[in-house]
């Protein structure tokens, strides 16, 4: 059993037990943080198991060069002509990471050294000040490069070797030697890597959106950390310290993982009908299958406890091994609160006003179910409020926006059944906004609805 | 498999009418339940969601439910024999084939359907399907580079795009793939452009419903049929 499989490139971490995989190595993949079993296919072509406890994603984005016929940043000082000017352009189309604008500085400065009589523009439309930038951009003024800040508008390729830069109505041409800086994209080798494993990415395919709730590196996936270009441009700005981050974070959980939630959720094998739904919907990737019982199956050292999975098997499947029954009651007013967001705030204010309503906490919002809401609705004039968490700061990455999808349904439905549509409301909230929860509230007792 | 949608719930009430006293509500655990439409879990739901509606609108009407694993064999049909007899409707959350099966083993019920049912088609993500085959009776993906033109072209076509294809939409609809893009981006993939030079007549579709309905007989299994 190895401590970590790296896939993509190798970080040097003494002490621990660890082996580095092409991404495109991995045919198969299962397993649970602890106990992770990869099929790699190694460069013979040969099949082979592996074993870890953990997997670090360390793949660098791509480089695409922006705009061709010009130069690149990883040209040889040597491939320029020595007689003409040089015109940096960064941000083209794309403001740059940081990471980009260190080596364009680093690089400006380079050229400025060896060719000191020639000049050195240095066209931008943002500055990122992160690492030692500041640093490099105040040594690069003092050699005499130039300065010049642009918007898309205002900068215009007129050749190979011209542009026409315009700036508060003065115009003017630069002629020299133009250098782009690359744009960087998702190695597209991610895509597939994100599938095997079953964990979120966002949009740009890069692994994970900003979550406030999630340490960078994390993925949503227990035991699975991300990091460098796989995270993303930005990601470049923060390696070394997610780099320690996440080997800190290993090497003492090491043999001391323990299952983040005390109920099991378990499938019935019988109910099963292996559509994958819960699979598709788990943002933690902690639904297998499990071949040898044709039935998908949990895995309980990955599992969070969100209970997306349950309220989206359409066989009704999944349960919660050990649940004690909520006790009916009759009261009118119901709030369901994630213990994420509105119960940690709910915990700081007065609750005087409130002990009249029937406040239930559930472990995420995307574990409402349609079915309970309707029951409870059966009532005259009862209402239900459900409070969320904002998006970017749900625990678990995609539960807020389920959690409101299933709200608008069960709205909708009210609606196309001249019901009060309003007697159901669904709000976010983040952990701090106590004040916001009094008011939310105060408000919805008396009725009034947003 | 099956993809089919849930019938909006006003018109399942306007179909139920005012003139019974029990329902039962039955689904399908395969197709649909795959595509998250008639399952126990939708089969559930809705029937919360009827008896909201009848508790708010002061009707006492019993909802009973249940799932079996297929409505389109028989005995999964009889193991609901006493619960069909003593409901007064029966709501099928099947595709057409199971309301039409229960309907074949109880010729005294009314079985409604509780679902539209759309088409054969494949999960492109969670809660969203597309339609890839008819059922043409006559195969013809081996020469068409495993793309359906026959499902997938809006018109059909056997030779080749219509005119109104653009930047890979189809011109029915821009959010349709135009099969004929997918089917010649396949054979410059597979180097095999020429393969589509041949002319293709038109193809035989007696084998599908325009000969009527079809009745699939396995010899294996009906020795005595043999022609
Ligand atoms: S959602 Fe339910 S039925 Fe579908 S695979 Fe998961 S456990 Fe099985
Ligand atoms: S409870 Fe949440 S984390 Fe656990 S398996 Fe279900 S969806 Fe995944
Ligand atoms: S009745 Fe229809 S939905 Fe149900 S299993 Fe048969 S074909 Fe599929
Ligand atoms: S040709 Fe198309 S419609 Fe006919 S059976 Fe094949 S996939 Fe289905």
């Amino acid at each position: 059993m190895l401590d970590i499989i790296y896939i993509g490139d190798q970080i040097k971490s003494p002490k621990l037990n660890t082996l580095c995989i092409k991404p495109e190595a991995l045919i198969e993949f299962e397993g649970e943080i602890g106990n992770f079993k990869l099929q790699v296919k190694d460069d013979d072509k040969k099949l082979k198991d592996l074993k870890t406890k953990y997997i670090v994603i360390n793949i660098d984005a791509v480089r695409e060069n922006n705009l061709e016929d010009t130069l690149n940043l990883d040209l040889d000082l040597d491939q320029l002509d020595p007689n003409q000017d040089i015109i940096i352009i960064q941000d083209y189309e794309q403001i740059s990471p940081a990471v980009i604008n260190k080596e364009a500085l680093n690089k400006a400065i380079e050229i400025k050294n060896k060719l000191s009589e020639k000049e050195v523009y240095f066209l931008y439309r943002s500055m990122r000040f992160i690492d030692d930038n500041d640093s490099l951009f105040e040594e690069a003024r003092q050699k005499g490069i130039i300065f010049l800040q642009y918007e898309m508008g205002n900068l215009e390729f007129i050749d190979k070797d011209k542009v026409k830069y315009e700036r508060d109505g003065l115009t003017s041409e630069l002629q020299g030697q133009i250098l782009t800086t690359p744009l960087l994209k998702p190695d597209q080798r991610l895509k597939r890597i994100i599938r095997l494993l079953n964990i979120e990415s966002n949009g740009n395919e890069y692994i994970q959106s900003t979550n406030i709730y999630l340490q960078p590196s994390l993925t949503g996936k227990r035991g699975v950390y991300s990091l460098a270009g796989a995270r993303g441009p930005n990601a470049y700005s923060e390696y070394e310290f997610e780099k320690e981050f996440t080997l800190n974070e290993i090497k003492s959980n090491l043999d001391n993982f323990e299952p983040l939630t005390e109920n099991k959720r378990v499938v019935d094998d019988k109910k099963c009908i292996l559509c994958y739904t819960c699979y598709r919907v788990c943002p933690h990737g902690a639904v297998q299958e499990d071949k040898e019982n044709d039935a998908m199956k949990i895995n309980e050292l990955a599992c969070y406890g969100c209970d997306g999975c349950i309220s989206h098997c359409p066989a009704s499947a999944i349960s919660i091994q050990e649940k004690t029954e909520q006790k009916a009651s009759n009261n009118l007013l119901k709030v369901l609160m994630c213990e994420n967001s509105a119960d940690t705030a709910y915990k700081k204010i007065d609750k005087g006003s409130f002990k009249d309503l029937d406040i239930e906490k559930i472990p995420c919002a995307s574990s409402i179910k349609k079915e309970d809401i309707f029951k409870f609705l059966r009532k005259k004039d009862s209402r239900l409020l459900i409070l969320g968490c904002f998006e970017d700061s749900c625990k678990h990455i995609t539960g807020d926006g389920r959690g409101n999808r299933i709200t608008n349904e069960i709205r909708d439905t009210l609606k196309k059944l001249d019901l009060n549509h309003n007697r159901v409301i669904f709000e976010r909230l983040s952990p701090r906004m106590e004040e916001d929860l009094n008011g939310f509230l105060l408000k919805w007792k008396e009725g009034e609805s947003s | 498999m099956i993809v089919a949608k849930q019938k909006k719930v006003n018109e399942v009430i306007d179909m139920l009418g005012d003139d019974f006293n029990s329902l039962l509500i039955v689904g399908c655990g395969t197709c649909v339940t795959v595509s998250l439409a008639g399952g126990e879990r939708e089969v559930n739901s809705l029937a919360e969601i009827l008896r909201t509606y009848y508790a708010n609108n002061n009707r006492d009407v019993k909802i009973e439910t249940e799932t079996v694993k297929r409505q389109c064999d028989f005995e999964y049909i009889d193991q609901l024999e006493n619960l069909i007899k003593e409901n007064d409707i029966i709501l099928s959350l099947a595709c057409g084939i199971g309301v039409q099966h229960i309907v074949e083993r109880h010729q005294d019920k009314i079985v409604l359907p509780g679902l539209n049912t759309s088409f054969y088609g494949a999960t492109l993500k969670i809660g969203e399907w597309s339609e890839r085959c008819i059922g043409c009776g006559e195969c013809v993906l081996d020469q068409y580079f495993g793309i359906c033109p026959i499902a997938r072209c809006s018109k059909q076509l056997l030779n080749g795009p219509c005119g109104g294809s653009q930047n890979g939409s189809c011109e029915v609809d821009p959010d349709i793939d135009c099969a004929w893009e997918l089917i010649y981006d396949r054979a410059v993939k597979l180097d095999k452009l020429e393969d589509l030079i041949n002319y293709e007549p038109p193809k035989n579709w007696e084998v599908y419903r325009d000969g009527g309905p079809r009745t699939l007989i396995d010899q294996e299994y009906h020795e005595d049929r043999k022609e």
